[in-house]
C-alpha cells in the first residue's frame, strides 16, 4: 500500500509539473515515442529484459542521435532523414530515459524514460521447502 | 520433557533480547529498512496433489485452488504464508546472523501434514472406518535453527528443530539446496533435499498403539524415519502486479513410513500452475 500511494504521490506531481510546463512539452509531443515504455521484472534489483522499438517524427530533415539521458554515450546516429525507428535490446534494474539530439546543434529535441517496475517488492526468503501448517 | 520446552523458550527469549541492538545494526542494509513490510497477493492455481495415502480417505484435494498469501517482514522477524501452490505452509522466523556468504535464522513451524480420522482435510467430513478411533494427529510446532550457506552456484540450508509447541517430543533435521536460474525475465529454480525425523516424530504420525487398532488396523511403531524430495517452479512477470508460476514437487518417504497400517503410499507430488496478483 505503501508502494500505491507513492505511485500515486509521484504521478500527482508528474501531472502538476507536466502541467506547468505545458506549451515546450506541446511542441516535443510525438517526436521520439518509445513502444514499451515500460519493463516489468519480478524483483527489485532485477535487470529487466525487453525489446523497445523508438519511433521518431522530426520536425525537419536532418542528422540525429539517440543517447542515454544519465550516461550521454550515444546508442546510435542516423544521417538526413525525419522519419525513422530504431530496436533496442533494452536491459537494466533501473528505468533508463533516452534523448533524441540534434546531432549538429546538439540540442535535446525530445526525452522518453523506460521505465523499470518489479511484481515483487518484499524479498523473499531463500528457503524453498515450505514447512506446512 | 516439558522441561526442555520451558527452557527452549527461554533461551530463545533471551538469546533475542541479548542480541536485539546488534542485529539491527548489522542487517540494517540488507533487510532494506527497519519498518514493517508487508505483501499481499491473490490468485488461482490449477494444482494437482496425491499425498501420502492415508487408508480409506481422500487423499487428492481439489484441483482449483485460491490462494492468499502474506508476506510480513518486521525487523529480523518474518512471516510468509504459502497457498495454493505446492503443499501450501508458512516460514516463520527470525534473522538471527547475516552475514554475506552465511546466515542463521531462529525458526518455526510444522514438518509433517497433521490428519484425524476423518482424514487429511475437512474434519467435519464424516469419519472413515479405516481411520475410526485414532487419535488427532496434531501438527507439529517445531522451533530451531535454521543455517544458510551459499555453496558455489547452490543456496543450501540445513535446520535442526525440536517440536517444542507441539505433541510429538520429537525433532527433525532437514537439508536442501536451491540453484536459480535467471531466464531474461523468467526465473527458474530447483530445489531437493531431504528430512531425518526421529523416533518419537515418526511414532507420533505413523505409529498406531494398542488403543488404535481396528479391524484395519494393527500395533505398529516404525522408529525414525527419512523423506526426500525435489521441486522446481518457474516463474514470470505477466505484466506490473501479475506474476504466472508453475511448478512440481516430489516427496518420497523411508519404509518406516510406508509399513505403516496408516499408510497405503509413501509418496506425495503436486503439480501446479497459476496465476496472482500482488499488491
Amino acid at each position: 500500500m505503501y508502494f500505491k500511494l507513492t505511485s500515486a504521490m509521484t504521478i500527482g506531481m508528474l501531472c502538476m509539473a507536466s502541467t506547468a510546463h505545458a506549451t515546450p512539452q506541446d511542441d516535443r509531443k510525438g517526436i521520439l515515442q518509445a513502444a514499451p515504455n515500460k519493463c516489468v521484472a519480478l524483483h527489485k534489483g532485477r535487470t529487466c529484459y525487453t525489446d523497445v522499438t523508438f519511433s521518431i517524427s522530426a520536425p525537419h530533415v536532418g542528422d540525429y542521435c539517440i543517447r542515454d539521458s544519465n550516461s550521454k554515450k550515444i546508442l546510435q546516429c542516423w544521417a538526413n532523414v525525419s522519419h525513422f525507428d530504431y530496436l533496442l535490446a533494452f536491459g537494466s534494474a533501473e528505468s533508463v530515459s533516452y534523448e533524441l539530439i540534434s546531432k549538429t546543434k546538439r540540442d535535446v529535441l525530445a526525452v522518453t524514460t523506460i521505465n523499470v517496475n518489479w511484481v515483487h517488492k518484499v524479498r523473499n526468503k531463500k528457503r524453498r521447502w515450505q514447512r506446512l501448517f | 520433557m516439558k522441561m526442555i520446552k520451558l527452557l527452549s523458550a527461554v533461551l530463545l527469549f533471551l538469546t533475542q533480547q541479548a542480541f536485539a541492538d546488534e542485529s539491527v545494526v548489522d542487517q540494517e542494509d540488507w533487510l532494506e529498512d527497519n519498518g514493517l513490510k508487508w505483501q499481499l497477493s491473490v490468485g488461482a492455481f490449477y494444482a494437482d496433489m496425491a499425498l501420502p495415502k492415508l487408508i480409506g480417505a481422500d487423499n487428492s484435494p481439489a484441483h482449483l485452488t485460491l490462494l492468499a498469501d502474506i508476506k510480513l517482514q518486521y525487523k529480523n522477524f518474518y512471516l510468509i504464508s504459502y497457498s495454493g501452490d505446492f503443499f501450501g505452509g508458512s516460514d516463520v522466523g527470525y534473522q538471527f546472523i547475516q552475514e554475506e556468504e552465511w546466515g542463521l535464522d531462529i525458526i518455526y513451524g510444522s514438518y509433517q501434514l497433521a490428519f484425524t480420522e476423518t482424514g487429511y482435510f475437512d474434519t467435519n467430513d464424516p469419519v472413515i472406518k479405516e481411520l475410526e478411533g485414532i487419535r488427532d494427529r496434531d501438527p507439529d510446532q517445531s522451533l530451531g535453527i535454521a543455517y544458510y550457506r551459499s555453496v558455489g552456484e547452490y543456496l543450501a540450508v540445513a535446520e535442526l528443530v525440536y517440536d517444542v509447541f507441539g505433541d510429538t517430543n520429537g525433532w527433525v533435521f532437514h537439508l536442501e539446496a536451491t540453484r536459480n536460474f535467471e531466464l531474461r525475465n523468467w526465473d527458474l529454480w530447483l530445489n531437493f533435499g531431504a528430512n531425518y525425523y526421529s523416533s518419537n516424530f515418526n511414532n507420533y504420525f505413523y505409529g498406531v498403539t494398542e488403543q488404535e487398532r481396528n479391524d484395519y488396523l494393527t500395533p505398529y511403531k516404525p522408529g525414525s524415519g527419512a523423506s526426500a524430495f525435489v521441486q522446481a517452479q518457474l516463474n514470470y512477470p505477466i505484466a506490473e502486479d501479475w506474476e504466472f508460476s508453475a511448478g512440481m514437487s516430489f516427496l518420497v518417504g523411508s519404509s518406516e513410513a510406508k509399513d505403516s497400517p496408516l499408510l497405503e503410499s509413501n509418496y506425495a507430488r503436486v503439480l501446479f500452475t497459476g496465476v496472482k496478483y500482488v499488491f
